[in-house]
């Protein structure tokens, strides 16, 4: 048990020394999802009055569409180094090639997300520093990194890569991002943790499934 | 196959045609049936217009006066009579609740100013008919280019493995 | 000619036409016109079992990736992607059905309500399974990443729906599945043309798939002859 957690993690950690070295994914993705956010401000003409109403759907939607562009941009830094193939020949299980890609994408998001948050939170004037938004962007940040990672791996050999990727990962974090959206809403109107309970637990079902569903499945992306 | 792109092509316009005929013309005004689409209401939250689509899509907005009667229901089906001099805040929030609930009403009317606005009444027959041709129409349309499709294919793919073989053998 | 009019007796086909013919006339002719919303109520006839069969398309298409990830057998991927793309054509004619149907009744085109949501996210899903499944180059890699995007759509499904459900109620309650409550049962007329019409789309979902798959076996036969030509043009070389 402890060897599989060490493996996991010497695999996030060769990620993000890499990613401390060049800051690749993380200045994409928080850069994407800041100017989303900038770009909404003059699309839906914000107030006062509709800050609390649009808010959560403009930064979840901001961190879904960057993380797309940050996940391309970690696979292709694998397949730019062939370091992919490496991985595979390391007498390793693929499902902890799987965990170990998937927490190197969960650290870059969230890091983007300490970048983003407060931003949004000046834009919009909303208060986010709580605890609730901690809990939302954890879970909504396992689920988009497990279920990016899997489509990731699978999208990095085909011809249209850049297309390939959100019209696969989107569609399928959808629930996610309802259950981010809603809750966080519940949140900027400053409701109790049990109006967003069973947002919540969505998010949770939805993290779990995945990262069960995907160490499983993984192993048929790395053959041959 | 040639057959078959005709026939395409007389459900297509035939589509068209329906659709163009389905122009109604109304010279006296008949009770409109439809859903609430639209309620204004003043600073005091007193309903002042309210919007209705009917069966055709239009959207008729009418005015009220401090006589116009309401028999509006509510979810549970316990009615709500009153008239807009009584009760102007009630109402706007009857209508409302009939807007969130797709809930259908009847109106009569004249000159855009509402009479009665009640419960929608059963047994008025609507000519939606358009709407269920164009139904039928499209889709059947794409099922068939799909199949078109799907022939074409499968021809190609005869022919191209028939001339194989004859190479081979 | 013969052999073209003998294709056409499939004994599928000629089941799934009859039973459209008589679907055809329960809706138009037997089954009287609902008082609240007129002819279009017609639709309900139309756009319910063209939605089980998309449905239809959804499980078959998760049931035989999940097959092909354990079996590795190809005549699995065939008929994934056969009911896929069956599946995106009953998917796309239940929207616009849907569509057609809300704008008289509902007065819009579209709402962000839960099944009409949870369907749409469904049929992207399904549409993204086969542009991917165009991008990739073929082989056995392009049939095993395609199956893992099947499984993937079928672990969602439940999760999108339960989602979708928590927004709100704008649609009729479901008539069947697992979903419907008590108080939404049809009454008798409905229920014997839907069921009949239900039976028709059935067996045309079946037998659609069923030429795609053909046409998908032919495809992989041209790649061998094709070989096997090439093969003996070498010899013939030499």
């Amino acid at each position: 048990m402890m060897g599989s957690l060490a493996v996991i993690w010497a695999i996030g950690r060769k990620d993000l020394l890499l990613e401390i070295r060049n800051k690749d994914v993380v200045v994409a993705v928080a850069g994407f999802a800041l100017l989303v956010l900038v770009i909404f401000t003059f699309a839906i003409d914000l107030n006062q009055g509709n800050a609390e109403l649009v808010g959560p759907g403009v930064l979840w939607a901001g961190i879904a569409f960057a993380g797309v562009t940050g996940l391309n941009r970690a696979f292709a830094l694998e397949v730019e180094g062939s370091t992919l193939e490496a991985l595979m020949l390391a007498p390793i299980s693929r499902d902890l090639i799987y965990l170990g890609k998937a927490l190197g994408n969960f650290l870059f998001i969230a890091v983007a997300q300490i970048i983003v948050i407060p931003v949004f939170a000046v834009l919009f004037n909303l208060v986010v520093f709580r605890w609730e938004m901690l809990a939302i962007s954890l879970l909504t940040t396992i689920g988009f990194s497990a279920v990016g990672t899997l489509f990731a791996g699978m999208s990095v050999r085909v011809r249209a890569r850049e297309v390939m990727l959100p019209l696969l990962f989107l569609p399928v974090v959808t629930p996610l991002l309802m259950a981010a959206v809603e809750s966080t809403s519940h949140m900027v109107y400053g409701r109790s943790w049990s109006d967003m309970a069973q947002w919540l637990q969505l998010a949770v079902a939805f993290d779990v499934a995945f990262l069960v569903v995907s160490a499983f499945i993984f192993q048929h992306i790395l053959e041959d | 196959m040639p057959k078959m792109k005709f026939a395409l092509a007389l459900i297509i316009a035939l589509t068209f045609s329906v659709a163009v005929a389905q122009t109604s013309s109304a010279d006296h005004e008949p009770p409109i049936s439809g859903i609430v689409v639209g309620v204004e209401t003043d600073d005091s939250g007193n309903l002042t217009r309210f919007a209705v689509s009917d069966s055709t899509g239009a959207v008729n907005t009418f005015t009220i006066f401090d006589g116009t009667e309401y028999g509006l229901e509510n979810q549970a089906g316990d009615r709500w009579v009153s008239t807009q001099g009584e009760e102007p805040s009630e109402a706007a929030r009857r209508l409302r609740d009939h807007r969130e609930r797709f809930a259908p009403i009847t109106v009569t009317s004249e000159n855009g100013t509402a009479f009665s606005v009640v419960e929608r009444e059963e047994g008025k027959l609507e000519t939606n008919l358009g709407y269920l041709f164009a139904v039928f129409a499209i889709t059947w349309a794409l099922f068939f280019a799909y199949v078109l499709y799907m022939g074409r294919k499968q021809r190609v793919l005869q022919h191209e493995i028939a001339r194989l073989k004859c190479t081979i053998g | 000619m013969l052999n073209k009019v003998l294709d056409l007796l499939d004994p599928l086909l000629i089941l799934s036409a009859a039973l459209m013919g008589v679907a055809l006339y329960l809706i138009f002719v037997w089954v009287p016109t609902e008082t609240n919303q007129g002819a279009v109520q017609r639709i309900l006839y139309f756009h319910v079992p063209v939605a089980w069969g998309s449905m239809m398309g959804i499980f078959v298409v998760s049931g035989s990736s999940f097959m092909y990830l354990w079996k590795k057998n190809e005549k699995w991927d065939r008929l994934a992607v056969a009911s896929a793309e069956v599946g995106v054509i009953f998917g796309a004619m239940m929207l616009l059905s849907g569509m057609i149907w809300a704008r008289p009744v509902w007065a819009v085109w579209w709402t962000g309500e839960a099944k009409l949501t949870t369907a749409l996210i469904l049929f992207f899903i399904y549409v993204a399974y086969l542009m991917f499944r165009a991008y990739f180059p073929p082989g056995t890699q392009r049939q095993r990443l395609a199956a893992i995007i099947g499984v993937i759509g079928a672990v969602d499904t439940p999760i999108i729906y339960f989602a979708a459900n928590l927004w709100s109620q704008a649609h009729p309650p479901l008539v069947t599945g697992p979903a419907a409550d008590a108080e939404s049962a049809l009454g008798s007329d409905l229920g014997t043309v839907l069921l009949a019409s239900t039976l028709a789309f059935s067996f045309l979902f079946i037998y659609m798939v069923q030429t795609r798959y053909k046409i998908r076996k032919s495809e992989d036969d041209l790649v061998e002859l094709k070989r096997a030509s090439s093969a003996s043009a070498m010899t013939g070389a030499n």
